[in-house]
């Protein structure tokens, strides 16, 4: 009686789990220094900030349209680049612990005495696309680096 | 108790006004040029030719003079001013003059006796006409940042760069050379005068800072600390305050801002012109429909709530 009850509960919960959008299937370690925020924005799926102002955010879209990591990554970089607010800075592959693959664009914004530094990292699966922001002003996102970087490598999406 | 509570709150007063007696000692006019905004206005009719274009440039070159006169010399900021560091890191220069009553005058001794630092913050409204306003846009923004300026902002008839105030004249001179000047608007405003006394302020303040450091090392009990503590923090909001803002006004007077207002040169028959070059019609563009890329952006990811 006890095994069938929590079969039950267990079946409900993966249940409510696939149909709430909050509980996307991806997995990324919080980089030292940083905290989660444990009520995130409802954009974002994840989010966790620095004491220096840096924020690390994950936000998952279902891949309705089965578009590539290419087109996202183009779709990214133009919208960035429209404005003419953010000005390119590097893009380059990166891939994670797992060995999933991913377009890490780099940007930098804002006047030289007051900058800042965007990173947007898109993941694409076949139901999936992720997008990892991180971004903060220029010196404290510079000192945050590597540790920002441990933790995209660190990325893991279903 | 109640003593030493006295004995603090009389250091805390004579503190304070000895910090307001060396604010007006260190506030006297010693700028004759202080609180100045220069105002070079001029305007010529829609159908003036390049030649009008030119006279007025000549009058707002002859206004401009004064930054390119030879007692005035770019110079970095001197290191009593804390945003030095970053701009001597970053190359820049802010525009610094010597100054003299005889100078405003408009008398022909100028002598620099003792040299002064001007912060002026330079911009500049500029109205045109070019063949083709998008491109014309491109060219300013190209032109800006060949001068090692940016992008400020921009919609489809204005684009707003900054500069450094070094070649502000030349980045003045380029955007002059992609159109047809119709109203051209340059303000210089002196804020030496309002940065030096921030400065005043500001070394009073530390000042204050350090003496109550020194009490609240003193402090014989929890009460008279926590009284300095109060006082300590209530200095150090001021003290960041006009960090702050003399960062601000720094920053303001090292880039320039050149705001060009575009409009497409009109031909005989009163229709917009046509470019010189043959162009296609732009082509419409096509927004993703994906509400995330909207969302992108640093500000949005930063911000708290």
């Amino acid at each position: 009686m006890k095994s069938i009850a929590r079969t039950t509960i267990a079946a409900l919960a993966l249940a409510l789990c696939a149909s709430a959008p909050a509980c996307t299937p991806f997995r990324l370690r919080t980089p030292d220094g940083f905290a989660r925020i444990s009520d995130p924005r409802p954009s974002y799926d994840y989010r966790a900030l620095s004491a220096y102002g840096v924020a690390v955010a994950v936000r998952a879209i279902p891949n309705q349209e089965g578009a590539s990591m290419a087109f996202w990554a183009e779709a990214v970089d133009r919208r960035l680049q429209r404005g003419g607010a953010y000005r390119p800075v590097a893009s380059m592959d990166v891939r994670t612990e797992r060995g999933q693959v991913g377009k890490n664009l780099r940007y930098s914004m804002g006047d030289p005495q007051n900058s800042g530094t965007y990173w947007v990292t898109v993941f694409v699966t076949r139901d999936w696309v992720y997008l990892v922001e991180a971004g903060g002003g220029a010196s404290s996102f510079a000192r945050a680096q590597p540790e920002v970087e441990r933790a995209i490598r660190s990325f893991e999406g279903g | 108790m109640r003593h030493s509570l006295l004995a603090l709150t009389l250091s805390l007063s004579s503190l304070a006004a000895a910090c307001g007696a060396n604010r007006a000692v260190h506030a006297a006019p010693s700028y004759a040029s202080s609180g100045r905004a220069e105002s070079y206005a001029t305007a010529s009719a829609p159908s003036s030719d390049s030649s009008g274009g030119d006279s007025v440039s000549a009058e707002v070159r002859a206004s401009a003079a004064p930054m390119a006169a030879p007692s005035r010399r770019p110079l970095a900021m001197g290191a009593s001013t804390p945003a030095a560091p970053s701009r001597a890191a970053h190359g820049n220069t802010v525009r610094t003059t010597a100054v003299t009553p005889s100078t405003t005058e408009g008398s022909a001794a100028t002598v620099s006796q003792a040299p002064a630092q001007v912060l002026l913050i330079y911009n500049a409204q500029i109205v045109a006409q070019v063949d083709h306003v998008p491109a014309g846009i491109d060219q300013i923004i190209e032109a800006a940042t060949a001068v090692g300026g940016f992008l400020a902002a921009r919609t489809d008839t204005s684009v707003t760069v900054r500069v450094p105030v070094a070649r502000f004249r030349e980045s003045l001179g380029r955007v002059e050379a992609l159109s047809t000047v119709l109203n051209r608007n340059v303000q210089a405003e002196d804020v030496t005068e309002q940065f030096h006394d921030l400065e005043v302020r500001l070394n009073n303040l530390r000042s204050v800072q350090t003496r109550l450091q020194q009490f609240l090392a003193r402090a014989s009990n929890v009460t008279e600390a926590l009284s300095v503590e109060r006082e300590l923090e209530r200095v150090g909001q001021q003290i960041d305050e006009i960090e702050g803002r003399m960062r601000f006004l720094s920053n303001r007077a090292a880039f320039s801002t050149i705001t060009v207002t575009l409009m497409a040169r009109p031909q005989a028959n009163g229709l917009p012109a046509r470019p010189s070059t043959p162009t296609f019609d732009p082509v419409p563009e096509t927004s993703l429909p994906f509400e995330v890329l909207e969302q992108l952006g640093l500000p949005r990811l930063l911000l708290s709530r």
